[in-house]
């Protein structure tokens, strides 16, 4: 089942810049869905149009196969169910105090005092910062802010979880973390996640299907086994493939080995290398 | 922002701020009221040893932390001290021109030392304050206290994005003076008119881009968050309020 769906979905800037044009995206419910595209392809417009920040200038956006009104009351639900990650944590961490700042979404749904604060110490505990709790949140580290603002958007227990570029600058202990972090989400709580990335080797090991987009449109989607498998269209529209899928290629066009280079991970290409292996 | 960060690591950060701030203004009142040397004294003392023995705050920082305003107020203390008068008499030390002195007046350097004594005690208590509360202790006094809710709101704003565009000033002046914007002068000039010019714009993108991020987290015009609580405990008052008897005694046995 679709939990977000896209249609025909136009929106340019004031400038006239068209930034999405005719995006028609769905998004399955209870998996990671990853968006691939260089800077500017129109990621984050796509995903301010899904929580209502931005009113598209035309095209449809459903939720749960109901069409989404962009009127003021309607959208404050959805973004009840809808919860975005910013790509700079610093815009999104308004509060001097990580516990204040953290505590601010579910204050907002106006829930008891009680379930406020064991939402915040929930949220806390499984992205791992209850020691940060009285630090001030500008003696955070990059990551430890990033934390803190996937926290701040787990107190309201959204239904999706939409992350603008969450592995840009972060180290890749920090970057393993996070992903780890999404995974746990993703599985244990049900809750659909929707990233954006340009992240092309990473992505393969944490989502379930892929969309690349570029210049507002989308270009192509699939499994990353799919995606992948179209090198041509990825390389005329400034992408390539992982590293270890180019290895592959390179095995199989330069010195004829027989295998499958759409192979994106490490595991899938150990399998296809063990098999190279046994073939001799 | 060396203060800030001092009271954040100080051993008393956990006490209610309620209790500091009370205690430390009523303390500073008294300075200033009774006016009198061995109170002042005493006052100095107790704070001074609070933020380093109590907090913990290293003592060479905290002896810089007071020089800064013992500098200003012994400048300013010394303009009080100097008087003119017809005869030497009344005077510490002074210079005759046509029957016209010029010099130290007994009164007026003991008005003076008064004046200094009393500045440094009620300095340390605020320094006691700052010392040792963070100013998100403070904000959740402020927001129970008669200050208007939206008044710590966005002074609560304020202070968070102090921060960040220090940290964007920062950063700009590292470019600039990476490619010879200081190296002189009149680049030094310029340079920093382009710094402010680009920080405003930052300023900007950046109170915009926090309004996107606070709507789409449900804010609906006003900042709701949970306060934090503090631990308040009957044995700071008690300890507060023998002090300040204590201090009355001792007004009393030196009038």
């Amino acid at each position: 089942m679709n939990i977000i769906e896209t249609k025909n979905l136009c929106y340019s800037y004031d400038d006239g810049k068209e930034a999405l044009n005719s995006v028609s995206i769905s998004f399955e419910k209870g998996i990671t869905t990853a968006v691939l595209g260089g800077n500017g392809a129109g990621k984050s417009t796509l995903f301010l149009t899904l929580n209502g920040i931005l009113n598209p200038t035309s095209g449809e956006v459903f939720y749960n196969g109901e069409k989404v009104q962009y009127k003021k009351a309607y959208i404050n639900e959805l973004r009840k169910k809808i919860g975005i990650v910013f790509q700079n944590p610093d815009d999104q961490l308004f509060s001097a105090s990580v516990y204040q700042d953290i505590s601010f979404g579910a204050t907002n749904l106006k829930l008891p005092k009680d379930e406020i604060i064991s939402r915040v110490d929930e949220a806390m505990k499984k992205v791992g910062i209850l020691h940060l709790r009285d630090k001030p949140t500008h003696a955070l580290s990059f990551g430890q802010k990033k934390r803190v603002a996937v926290a701040g958007i787990l107190v309201m227990r959204p239904e999706v979880i939409i992350l603008d570029e969450p592995t840009a600058g972060l180290d890749p202990m920090g970057v393993s973390e996070l992903m780890h972090l999404l995974e746990k989400i993703c599985k244990e709580d049900g809750v659909t996640v929707i990233l954006s990335t340009h992240d092309i080797d990473g992505i393969s090991n944490y989502a379930n299907y892929i969309y690349v987009m570029n210049d507002g449109e989308v270009l192509t989607h699939g499994t990353p086994h799919q995606v992948f498998s179209d090198v041509e269209l990825l390389r005329s529209n400034n992408l390539r493939l992982p590293r270890i899928s180019h290895l592959l290629e390179i095995l199989s066009k330069e010195d004829g080995a027989e295998v499958d280079f759409s192979a994106s991970t490490i595991s899938a290409a150990r399998r296809e290398l063990l098999k190279l292996l046994k073939n001799r | 922002m060396l203060i800030d960060k001092l009271a954040y690591r100080s051993r008393l950060r956990y006490i209610s701020p309620a209790v500091k701030s009370f205690y430390a203004f009523v303390c500073m009142i008294i300075c200033i009221a009774l006016d009198c040397h061995i109170i002042n004294a005493i006052v100095f003392f107790t704070m001074f040893s609070l933020i380093v023995i109590g907090g913990g705050t290293k003592l060479k920082t905290v002896i810089n932390i007071f020089l800064l305003p013992l500098s200003f107020i012994i400048l300013g203390a010394a303009a009080v001290c100097f008087t003119a008068g017809n005869t030497s008499n009344d005077m510490l030390l002074s210079i005759g021109v046509d029957g016209l002195y010029l010099g130290i007046g007994k009164q007026s350097f003991d008005v003076c030392m008064h004046l200094i004594t009393r500045c440094i005690a009620a300095v340390s208590c605020m320094y006691f304050l700052t010392l040792t509360t963070p100013m998100l202790a403070l904000f959740s006094v402020l927001r129970k206290s008669i200050v208007p809710d939206f008044v710590v709101e966005i002074m609560e704003l304020i202070y968070r994005y102090i921060f960040i565009l220090y940290d964007i000033s920062n950063q700009i002046y590292i470019a600039q003076s990476a490619r010879l914007g200081y190296a002189s002068i009149k680049t030094g000039y310029k340079s920093m008119g382009i710094l402010i010019a680009n920080l405003f714009a930052r300023a900007y993108r950046q109170a915009e881009m926090s309004y996107v991020a606070l709507e789409s987290r449900g804010y609906e015009g006003e900042i709701n968050t949970i306060d934090i609580e503090y631990k308040s405990s009957k044995a700071y008052h008690i300890i507060g309020v023998v002090y300040i008897i204590f201090i009355g005694i001792i007004w009393i046995h030196c009038r």
